[in-house]
């Protein structure tokens, strides 16, 4: 049997074929100009959603490693801060030692009393305009020098820092802690008071050797908090090495959902690109031939 | 035996039929780009013969009939996938009209700027004294109200658009039914039956236009004359010669939407829910329902942020050490226990928040307000916005389903259902759409097949009546010789 079939050039499905052979390579042009598979949300919703999940993930993790990065900065601070202390309270050592049973200690006193103010000074170190010896009293100067030692006037208050969704690090350590010691104020762990009895032994020509005791006890607890901060920021480098390889994974795989695959993609435009030209040349053959044209 | 004169009369038959036959292939010629024309052709029959005693003398041809070649179930069939097609293809342009702005772009995107809100209260928990870090909470809070705000406001703009092409379309609508029915009459009067095959094709042409606007059943009655009721049968648009009038009316809602009715007689019947395809069915889905429940999720959404928000953000202590019990969104008066304010219901799926949506002012203008710590009197504390940020990760923080209780994944799952959602709605009316098209293709080749004129065909048609006509001529002509012989060797 014969179909009746209309000239081609006016059939509905040519035309329909040759737009959607156009939008087919408008399409395949946008992905490989910007090599971005999702050009709308239609291509592939799943993977939008999914690319935009990773996106969140991998945001959320950059936050995490900023925190971490803020709660370094505090921790470096202390750090340092300890590690001054460290020095000035092996300064003490010898000075209590050489002030034993001498005669004329007045220089010593003057170098104790201005390393009490040293001490003093680095107990209110402030950065990011916080006294980072206050617990979490951050704008109150947190210790005021006394005749038998210091007052605090932070808390014991701990500030920590999320740097993931389950992990978080203390900061800070309180300064009753650092510089009274376990004994507390007053106690003979308390830095500050031996700092001032020492200056008055020497002053007075007493004996040292209760306070060289107690120097050598708070100088091994002020060693144990710097073992602690130095633990607390080796971890959080640690961490950070591993949100960002988390984070380079995680890349990894949203580019698996996002990213053209170019030689895919050419192949399938120089496919598109030949149909069409195709389905013209063979539209332009057939489209002024009809039986008129034979017709004298 | 015939005579002369009659032999003359079957030439002249013959000249008028093939001049007949040819107006009608010049008239199918000239229609050949008219959409919907149906080729017509010449029905010839032979004259009644004259009978002399026992034999019979055909006496000619004549023109017993013009009928344009139609197939009247593929018809109906193409109106109705023009309604589907029409009714996918502007769910899809709706759609995806919207749908740039839910792409991430990764700097305005939402849920980078949910990303960014909750890292402000990171970096609080960082520096909770800190002046400028607790501008840059309020900055980053503003920027989450602004950037669910213009996306509300850009769906809200399509549905008023969308209410706009409502009524337009019912006015076309109107206007096509009227002219369908007028045309109904006309083919009701044909002298007989097919004759008024142009007044045919109109009025499809008029039917396919009505199916693109509407979803329509159609049939025809005895008299000819179509009948066209809505898809869902609940209201005639046209019977006989007439022609029922739909309107739309503005409605009594904050938004003015048309409810679209068709007035039968005295009787007005609303068919707003009742029309499912063409473009004006589409558009109605578009306002009533699709771009709506885009709408909905957008304030479950910012329900769930300003609700959890304010209620985390209540127990906080403001940077003074005493200030507490401050809302963070809205303003405390205006709030109820889940912290929206009293206006906005679950059981209406929180329809409002992001319109209702804004920071309370108080903490606009006293950044200190902020809530950072948990305790009376501790500037350093950050344990609440620590609370705070941790918000981002906890499920259970949006109500999807109006009954109050959060049952959703974290914030950034219902920003990337949404946009899932958006996607594959996008998707399915586009093959939705291409499937109907490609049955639409199918159905007017088919249709084609039948009716459109093919120029080949013509120009053999031509040749032949062109032939005809030049024989009857012929015939005339040896007719004329015989006469005139006759007469001359009569000697008259």
């Amino acid at each position: 049997m014969t179909l009746r079939s209309v000239n081609p050039y006016t059939s509905h499905q040519v035309l329909l074929d040759l737009q959607r052979t156009n939008s087919n390579l408008a399409t395949l042009t946008e992905q490989l100009s910007s090599g971005n598979r999702l050009t709308s949300l239609d291509v592939d919703p799943t993977a939008s959603a999914l690319v935009l999940n990773f996106e969140d993930s991998i945001q959320q993790n950059k936050a995490y490693i900023k925190q971490a990065d803020s709660a370094n900065a505090m921790l470096e601070t202390t750090d340092t801060v300890l590690q001054s202390v460290n020095d000035a309270i092996v300064r003490l050592q010898e000075l209590a030692v050489q002030g034993t049973g001498t005669g004329d200690n007045s220089a010593a006193e003057q170098e104790v009393l201005s390393i009490k103010e040293n001490l003093l000074s680095l107990a209110n170190t402030q950065t990011n305009g916080k006294y980072i010896f206050a617990g979490t009293q951050t704008q109150t100067i947190p210790f005021t020098s006394t005749a038998t030692g210091a007052d605090y006037g932070g808390d014991d208050g701990i500030i920590s820092l999320d740097v993931s969704p389950s992990t978080s690090v203390a900061t800070n350590l309180t300064g009753d802690k650092v510089f009274f010691g376990s004994g507390g104020k007053d106690s003979t762990t308390d830095l500050f008071r031996q700092v001032t009895d020492l200056a008055n032994a020497l002053h007075n020509n007493a004996s040292t050797d209760t306070i060289q005791a107690n120097l050598k006890s708070i100088l091994s607890e002020v060693n144990a908090n710097l073992a602690d901060v130095g633990g607390r920021e080796a971890a959080l480098l640690q961490h950070q090495d591993n949100l960002d390889n988390y984070n380079t994974t995680l890349a990894d795989i949203q580019a698996n959902y996002q990213s053209v695959d170019y030689p895919t993609a050419y192949v399938e435009y120089a496919q598109a690109q030949l149909s069409r030209q195709a389905s013209l040349s063979v539209l332009g053959k057939t489209s002024n031939d009809t039986l008129f044209n034979y017709l004298a | 035996m015939p005579g002369l004169t009659t032999s003359l009369n079957i030439g002249l038959s013959g000249l008028q039929a093939a001049q007949g036959a040819l107006s009608i292939t010049g008239h199918n010629i000239a229609n050949v780009n008219t959409e919907n024309y149906s080729r017509q052709r010449v029905e010839l029959t032979a004259n009644k013969p004259q009978t002399f005693g026992s034999m019979s003398f055909g006496s000619g041809v004549s023109v017993a009939n013009i009928t344009g070649l139609r197939n009247q179930y593929l018809e109906l069939q193409i109106a109705k996938t023009t309604s589907r097609e029409q009714g996918a293809n502007v769910r899809y342009e709706g759609v995806e009209g919207i749908s740039a702005v839910f792409e991430d772009d990764g700097t305005t995107g939402l849920s980078t700027l949910l990303q960014n809100y909750f890292e402000a209260f990171q970096q609080l928990a960082a520096s909770p004294e800190d002046a400028a870090v607790r501008t840059n909470v309020v900055g980053k809070a503003q920027n989450l109200v602004d950037g669910l705000q213009s996306r509300y406001q850009m769906l809200e703009d399509q549905r008023t658009q969308a209410d706009e092409n409502i009524k337009n379309m019912t006015e076309e609508v109107n206007t096509l039914t009227s002219q369908i029915a007028e045309l109904n009459h006309r083919i009701s009067q044909e002298a007989s039956p097919g004759a008024d095959s142009d007044g045919r094709d109109q009025r499809q042409a008029l039917v396919n236009q009505l199916a693109g606007l509407v979803g329509i059943q159609v049939y025809e009655d005895s008299s000819k004359c179509l009948q066209i009721t809505l898809e869902s049968g609940t209201a005639a648009l046209v019977s006989g010669n007439h022609a029922y009038e739909m309107t739309a009316t503005p409605d009594g809602t904050p938004n003015h939407f048309a409810t679209v009715a068709v007035k039968m007689g005295s009787l007005t019947v609303d068919v707003t829910g009742q029309i499912s395809e063409g473009s004006l069915g589409a558009n109605l889905d578009l306002r009533d329902d699709i771009l709506l429940g885009y709408e909905d999720q957008l304030d479950q959404l910012a329900a769930g942020i300003v609700s959890q928000t304010n209620l985390v953000h209540q127990a906080g202590y403001a940077l003074d050490g005493t200030t507490t019990d401050v809302d963070f969104f809205q303003g405390a008066l205006a709030n109820g226990a889940n912290g929206l304010p009293t206006s906005i219901s679950a059981a209406d799926n929180y329809h409002g928040m992001v319109k209702a949506m804004t920071l309370n002012f108080a903490i606009v203008t006293d950044h200190s307000l902020i809530a950072a710590s948990d305790t009376t009197g501790a500037v350093g504390n950050n344990k609440n916005a620590l609370a705070l940020a941790k918000l981002q990760d906890k499920t259970d923080s949006v109500d999807t389903n109006g009954d109050g209780v959060g049952d959703s994944g974290p914030f950034g799952a219902m920003v990337s259902g949404l946009v899932n959602d958006i996607g594959t709605d996008i998707q399915s009316y586009k093959i939705n759409s291409t499937s109907q098209e490609n049955l639409l293709a199918a159905l007017q080749t088919q249709r084609d097949r039948a009716s459109a004129v093919d120029m080949d065909e013509e120009a053999a048609n031509l040749i032949t009546y062109q032939r005809g006509y030049q024989a009857s001529a012929h015939f005339i002509s040896v007719i004329n010789d015989l006469t005139s012989q006759l007469l001359t060797q009569l000697g008259a």
